[in-house]
């Protein structure tokens, strides 16, 4: 099979070897009538979106060579992230019927681009959420989620794999293949003594949650809250150690994610609904003024208010800020808020006359994560950080809309799953 | 500190607590930093994709940005609603509003599409079975 590009040469290296689907030939003729055959058709399977809480495995065209800096890779795992939730749900606008999620990946490299000099067929790489050139305004002063050069339908983010055509309309890694821009840039090389699962948080939430607690910028011995026992806010609970935190507690009211925080992170916890109000609790527990540092890691999907909640999940506000809300609320004069949940635009309720008041400083962005691969990747690798331990799921590809039944109602003491498409 | 407190601390990793405490063990500080490749192999100048159909940019763009995913073209009635949509500034709450608006019309689309093919294939297949049936009969 002959590779097709749209207008960039690409160095073909190789046949696929997955099973093409019974009859693949025969759909694509009916449903591209006219069209040429097209050996891309139909092959792969992905997840696409079908509605709000509605996905399925499909069989969807093979991604191809379309920029000379283009990879295709083989996915060999891919993770589903809180944010992937929010397209679920149907609250990013423009999540367009079809669409593949899937922004945390690891794979195989399959075929490449004309200028692609950093890969070779068969390199293993982990890949960036974001899609960054590396070389305009912002990715050379290291602000590459904030990239000029492949989002063309918002100015709020770079391109995201998998995340709505409002981050450039990229197809994600929640399938077999997936095409990776700026390959020269974005994926980092697998160590060859290391597995896929040890480094596949690199791509989003383990740098996530450790720019989360550096922008909390902790010098030593500071008192830090973090919002939000999942994934991203377990990383931050771990990176507010590394960083020198000399006291951590943790909020959510989800008893068995509270317990997984006490024994992955070490850190206190407390459900926000066995207490009466959480902002005057927390501010007891801090000598009455309040944490340091306070991060929000829980984003637009928040409980804890029935009034926001009406409100976001209506659109009347894009997104619940709870979590922010309480953030700025609890935390001491003076005092970091770093917010790393999601949002959507335009608006939100935020009570941003507290923290004019109070004198906070807000800190917050989507992850620069390639700035942080190599460092966390030493972590990893000497042991102070355990990526793959908060992996409490395991799925083919084929079982993923249960997967994400799964990991949307908490259930089964769901923490993190990972979808393996070869299985 | 309260005795749990004093538990944790104890429980943590010496090795964990503090790792990266000195400013230059911090990967994203500062924030900004000085003008430089993000990385050592990214390319000196990006080559522009070839602009295609049913593709948008936001308004204030005068064409597409060098590198963009093709995945999901616009098209039907969604489509159009999102071609206008993507005519008013992402500043505009109608912006954010007609694109939701247009991705439940998208879902609609895609409903009413597999409910002719159902209706078309059904009236099908009970022909052919009442020519079978006939077809054997006979």
């Amino acid at each position: 099979m002959a590779a097709r590009t749209a207008h960039a040469p690409s160095v073909r290296t190789s046949r696929r070897t997955t099973p093409r689907a019974p009859g693949w030939e025969g759909r694509a003729c009916q449903q591209f009538a006219g069209a040429d055959p097209d050996p891309h058709f139909l092959r792969m399977r992905a997840l696409s979106y079908f509605g709000p809480n509605k996905v399925k495995v499909v069989r969807k065209p093979d991604p191809r060579i379309e920029h000379s800096n283009d990879a295709i890779l083989k996915v060999t795992r891919s993770a589903i992230c809180g944010s992937d939730l929010h397209l679920l749900h149907g609250l990013v606008p423009d999540t367009r019927v079809g669409c593949t999620f899937g922004h945390e990946f690891t794979g195989t490299v399959e075929e490449i681009g004309s200028s692609v000099k950093n890969l070779r067929r068969g390199d293993r790489v982990v890949v960036p959420f974001n899609i960054s050139c590396g070389i305009c305004f912002y990715c050379s002063r290291g602000l590459s989620a904030n990239c000029e050069n492949t989002n063309p339908n918002s100015d709020v983010a770079s391109g995201v794999f998998g995340y709505s055509h409002t981050t450039g309309g990229y197809d994600g890694g929640q399938a077999e293949y997936v095409r990776v821009p700026f390959a020269d840039v974005g994926p980092m090389k697998i160590p060859d003594d290391m597995e896929e699962e040890e480094v596949l948080f690199l791509s989003d939430i383990l740098p996530t949650g450790y720019q989360a607690a550096e922008m909390g910028e902790i010098k030593g011995g500071e008192t830090v809250v973090v919002f939000g026992c999942g994934p991203v806010g377990l990383f931050a609970m771990k990176s507010a150690w590394l960083l020198g935190a000399g006291r951590v507690v943790a909020v959510d009211h989800v008893d068995y994610r509270l317990d997984f925080a006490r024994r992955y992170a070490g850190v206190e916890t407390v459900n926000f609904k066995k207490v009466p109000d959480i902002v005057s609790y927390l501010k007891d527990q801090f000598e009455g003024r309040g944490p340091d540092v306070a991060i929000d890691a829980v984003g637009m999907e928040a409980e804890g208010s029935k009034l926001h909640r009406v409100l976001g999940m209506s659109f009347m506000q894009a997104g619940v800020p709870v979590a922010i809300n309480w953030a700025i609320q609890t935390v001491r004069k003076g005092g970091n808020v770093s917010i790393i949940g999601v949002y959507g635009p335009p608006w939100n309720l935020v009570d941003i006359g507290t923290a004019m008041n109070k004198g906070i400083t807000l800190r917050m962005n989507q992850c620069n994560v390639r700035r942080y691969m190599p460092h966390l990747l030493k972590h990893i690798r000497e042991g102070r950080i355990d990526a793959k331990g908060i992996i409490t799921h395991r799925f083919p590809l084929s079982a993923a809309p249960k997967a994400y039944k799964t990991f949307s109602d908490k259930r089964d003491g769901c923490v993190k799953c990972v979808l393996t498409p070869a299985a | 500190m309260t005795d749990r407190q004093r538990q944790l601390h104890e429980h943590l990793d010496k090795s964990v607590a503090g790792a990266d405490l000195p400013a230059d063990e911090r990967p994203g500080v500062p924030m900004e930093h000085e003008t430089r490749p993000l990385t050592p192999t990214a390319p000196e100048h990006i080559e522009h994709m070839r602009p295609r159909r049913g593709l948008t940019h936001r308004q204030e763009l005068r064409s597409m940005t060098p590198v963009f995913g093709t995945a999901q073209p616009l098209h039907g009635l969604s489509g159009l609603l999102r071609r206008i949509a993507y005519s008013t500034h992402e500043t505009r709450a109608r912006h954010w509003m007609m694109l939701l608006f247009a991705d439940r019309v998208n879902v609609l689309e895609h409903r009413i599409a597999k409910l002719v093919k159902i209706l078309a294939i059904v009236p099908a297949g009970a022909a052919a079975v009442v020519l079978a049936v006939k077809f054997f009969k006979d």
